[in-house]
């Protein structure tokens, strides 16, 4: 194998919105010499999977006079006033269920509209109102309609916006580059060994900062509508340096993912009036939600579907399946304002959104927890004080913006203005520094070492006790399921950590058959089983830990939240003995936001 | 060639029809056409049998060979529902995104599905293709909004919903490649290509754009619009639907006006602000 060290001022790793952003906001801050690292092309990130919106309390739209949740939409006055970022901070600590940092939310919320302002000004390709202006949709949760969009294509829009902007900047881009070890120098971040997976040497990266923005982990579930590359990159590399992880046990549950595949069918569907069916017809969420009804938060939804399939209501072979009914909404809305779902019913279950119900179930969808971060992106230890050099954005960090269960619409634009927020942060420490030389010394160990372990991967010292990566990440994806999927337990839980504690151990002897050079893919999915299982143990362990039931994790044997004990954020990180915790006060001011039992 | 051969055997009998009295299938044969160029020895072809179930697609069958029968087959893939455009490959002949094509609609008669490198390519391994062309070319367009004065509104740019639809959908271009492989003429040689015209004609459409005059002259030249030959084939493959066709005409259509197409745009611009107060912060 071929090395060499490449000089950066900043490296950023994952080139979705989040990691596309901070790079333009670094280069923009004067910082020239940033890169990208990316396992894929940058338009292939997980980013352009976003269907539905984009949070921004601009307030272009307003719900009549009178109207419910079904009354079209009129256009509010230019000013803005029909909406306010106080009223999105509100609604996000709510869905959050009390676990979300203030300070975060709020910075969320005020610079939401400058940064949706600054798309459009970049040419994203947004749907309008008549006048011209943004035209916003309901999303569930959201107490205005708050969800600007592009169709059912927002992340994409938003995505290719981006790339374009890279693009035009010149920005380095290491396409279909893998990062295998952060390098550490007197606990400071120096810079990072890829692989090159279309060539397969092994380059050092050195650079003074390090921004991760490697996307979610909910890939790490059975059925779940992630993009195959979503394996936990950066929170399995962050672990693995015995930084602390946050938050882990949280873990959304879409209530509307395709039946069978997992893939996402937008929440806009049920925003357009979308009803949710089970196997008799009925609109089940007259149970459970009776007001906001299908358009609850995303946690509520699916606990009432996952109550459904208990009961024996589902349809399906594994009566896992529930129907998702557009067929009242006709053609217009559907073709003009869901080509997406549409498109993705047609395709992959053979039905017509426009006369059939379309067959779903609830699929994992995003993590919200992750890399513990300030509000500039700077990635926290466990006493809260600064792992210099690394900094996390988008769905890899834990600001904690989304506290136990994110809103809808609400992603997108986290990633964006906390990715820019890091960018710059990460310019500013680039520019504090200047010339940077870090020891060669270590740079040729740490190169010495992963190659070392790359290497033993192919050689086989004993007859027995050998894995493939496929079969283990097929096994550790059956575990989260079965046993931290949206329902949990003690002994549901105990078993999982079991389980997952000896598919790590197993990780050491995974072999690798291929022996190419070129795109050895079973190399890349060795390196993505180790931050998988990594990412799924943090999990596991902060699911069992905590004993109560708040937003998306719900414990069967402790139902009800309790915020005398549990009103903090859990830290998980790897010691020699094991996992250990750690927790955090949640940054709120009770008399401003008094916590209230969630009804909708 | 062998493989070339049982490919058009495939389209033979595609092309002859089955009995409609032909029970479903349970199993189908993927017969996927490699390339390894560390090890050109190999097999150029080889044949995997998996079942047929009603939900799985070309890319599940793909994944589900790669976990358990052949791990050294490899393809590129990431969102699994044609949103990302990694998986375009050759399936049958046509290029197509493997995620959103279903296994039962694919196979022929005899229980064979051919698939192979997106054709008109250089193949780097198996079902991965080298796109640096395609890549180059989308940057050589200019794809980004080209803004020359520093106005910018307080809130957003006023962009009419009829002046949205103009795009065509060209906004829903995922860069797949698929019509970079269909079209005869970047195999030819030297050609802007479908997917650069396809933004082309987004940004000269985007009333926010400055430069629609300098676009239209950029795609004048002999490797620009006029030099698509009208086959229609980047549209008849399009996953996402796009007539990418009628973009290039409608450049060539624009190009004869360009000089009044630049004049309208500049005429827009004070009404694309809106009667929101503006500011002249620089964009960056």
């Amino acid at each position: 194998m071929i090395t060499e060290t490449l000089h950066h001022d900043i490296v950023i790793v994952g080139a979705g919105v989040a990691g596309a952003w901070a790079a333009i906001e670094a280069y923009d801050a004067g910082i020239r010499n940033v890169a990208v690292v990316s396992k894929v092309h940058p338009l292939r990130s997980h980013s352009t999977a976003a269907q539905g919106g984009i949070a921004a309390p601009i307030g272009n739209v307003r719900v009549p006079p009178g109207g419910n949740a079904q009354t079209p939409l009129v256009p509010a006055a230019t000013d803005g006033s029909a909406d306010s970022p106080e009223k999105m901070v509100l609604d996000t600590i709510k869905s959050g269920d009390w676990l979300s940092d203030q300070d975060a939310v709020e910075i969320l919320a005020f610079e939401a509209a400058d940064t949706l302002f600054a798309y459009e000004r970049m040419g994203t390709t947004f749907d309008r109102l008549p006048d011209g202006r943004i035209a916003q949709r309901r999303f569930a949760g959201h107490s205005a309609p708050r969800a600007a969009y592009a169709a059912d294509r927002t992340g994409h829009a938003l995505l290719i916006t981006l790339y374009d902007q890279l693009l035009r900047r010149g920005i380095t881009i290491y396409e279909e580059h893998y990062v295998v070890d952060l390098i550490w120098e007197d606990h400071t971040a120096a810079g990072l060994v890829v692989y090159n997976i279309a060539d397969g040497t092994l380059r050092a990266l050195a650079s003074p900062t390090v921004v991760l923005a490697t996307g979610g982990f909910a890939g790490i579930f059975a059925i779940n509508s992630n993009a195959l590359i979503n394996t936990g990159d950066g929170p399995g590399l962050v672990y693995r340096s015995g930084l602390p992880l946050m938050d882990m046990e949280f873990v959304q549950f879409h209530p509307t993912g395709l039946y069978g595949h997992g893939v996402l069918i937008s929440e806009a569907c049920r925003a357009e009036g979308g009803y949710l069916r089970n196997a008799a017809g009925e609109r089940f969420m007259v149970n459970y939600a009776p007001s906001a009804m299908e358009l609850a938060p995303r946690d509520i939804v699916s606990r009432a579907e996952q109550a459904e399939l208990d009961l024996g209501h589902g349809h399906g072979p594994d009566k896992q399946g529930l129907w998702l009914d557009l067929t009242h909404l006709g053609a217009h809305i559907i073709e003009t304002r869901l080509p997406d779902i549409a498109e993705i019913s047609r395709r992959l279950a053979g039905v017509d959104p426009l006369t059939q119900m379309v067959p779903i179930q609830p699929t994992a969808h995003y993590t919200m927890g992750g890399i513990p971060t300030d509000v500039n992106g700077q990635v926290l230890n466990e006493r809260g004080e600064p792992a210099l050099g690394l900094f996390a954005a988008g769905e890899c960090a834990c600001v904690s913006v989304h506290g136990a269960n994110r809103l809808g619409a609400n992603s997108l634009m986290e990633a964006s203005v906390f990715g820019r927020r890091a960018g710059r942060s990460a310019a500013r420490r680039a520019s504090e520094i200047g010339i940077f030389a870090p020891s060669t010394t270590l740079f040729n160990q740490t190169l010495g070492a992963a190659r070392e372990r790359i290497q033993s991967r192919f050689y086989s010292d004993s007859k027995d006790g050998h894995h493939s990566a496929f079969a283990l990440i097929a096994k550790l994806k059956n575990i989260m399921t079965t046993t931290c999927g949206i329902l949990r337990n003690e002994s549901s839980l105990a078993h999982g950590n079991a389980e997952m504690a000896a598919l790590v151990n197993a990780l050491p002897h995974i072999r690798v058959f291929d022996t190419s050079c070129i795109h050895n893919l079973e190399l890349v999915r060795t390196f993505e089983a180790e931050n998988m299982a990594l990412v799924a143990e943090a999990t596991l362990v902060s699911a069992r830990a905590r004993t109560e039931s708040r937003g998306a994790h719900s414990r069967v044997d402790y139902p009800e939240r309790s915020d005398k004990e549990w009103m903090k954020h859990l830290l998980v990180r790897r010691t020699p003995d094991g996992p250990a915790y750690t927790s955090r006060q949640v940054n709120i001011d009770l008399a401003k936001y008094p916590p209230i039992a969630r009804k909708y | 060639m062998t493989n070339v051969v049982s490919h058009r055997n495939g389209f033979c009998s595609i092309l002859g029809g089955s009995p409609v009295s032909t029970p479903p299938r349970s199993t189908a044969t993927l017969v996927v056409r490699r390339f390894d160029r560390e090890r050109p020895h190999l097999l150029e072809q080889t044949e995997h049998s998996v079942s047929i179930t009603p939900n799985k697609t070309i890319l599940s069958a793909l994944l589900e060979i790669q976990a358990e029968q052949d791990s050294t087959l490899v393809f590129r893939a990431s969102c699994r529902h044609g949103a990302c455009g990694s998986c375009t490959m050759d399936i049958n002949g046509r290029p197509r995104l493997a995620c959103s094509r279903l296994l039962r609609d694919e196979v022929n008669a005899k229980g064979n599905v051919f698939i192979g490198p997106l054709a008109g390519v250089a193949v780097v391994r198996d079902l991965i293709v080298d796109l640096s062309p395609f890549w180059k070319a989308y940057r050589e367009s200019k794809p980004w909004l080209i803004r020359y004065e520093n106005r910018a509104p307080r809130r957003e740019f006023r962009v009419r919903p009829d002046e949205l639809s103009a795009f065509e959908g060209a906004d829903a271009c995922v860069l797949c490649a698929a019509c970079w492989s269909a079209c005869p003429v970047t195999r030819a040689g030297r050609f802007d290509g479908p997917h650069a015209l396809l933004k082309t004609h987004l940004r000269v459409t985007d009333p926010r754009d400055e430069s629609p005059g300098e676009r239209l002259r950029g795609v004048a030249d002999d490797f620009g619009a006029f030099r698509c030959h009208g086959v229609l084939a980047c549209a008849s493959v399009c996953p996402k639907g796009i007539d990418v066709s009628e973009a290039v005409f409608a450049l060539r259509a624009s190009m004869t006006h360009a000089k009044a197409i630049g004049e309208e745009r500049r005429e827009r611009q004070p009404s694309l602000l809106g009667n929101a107060p503006e500011n002249t912060e620089k964009e960056p």
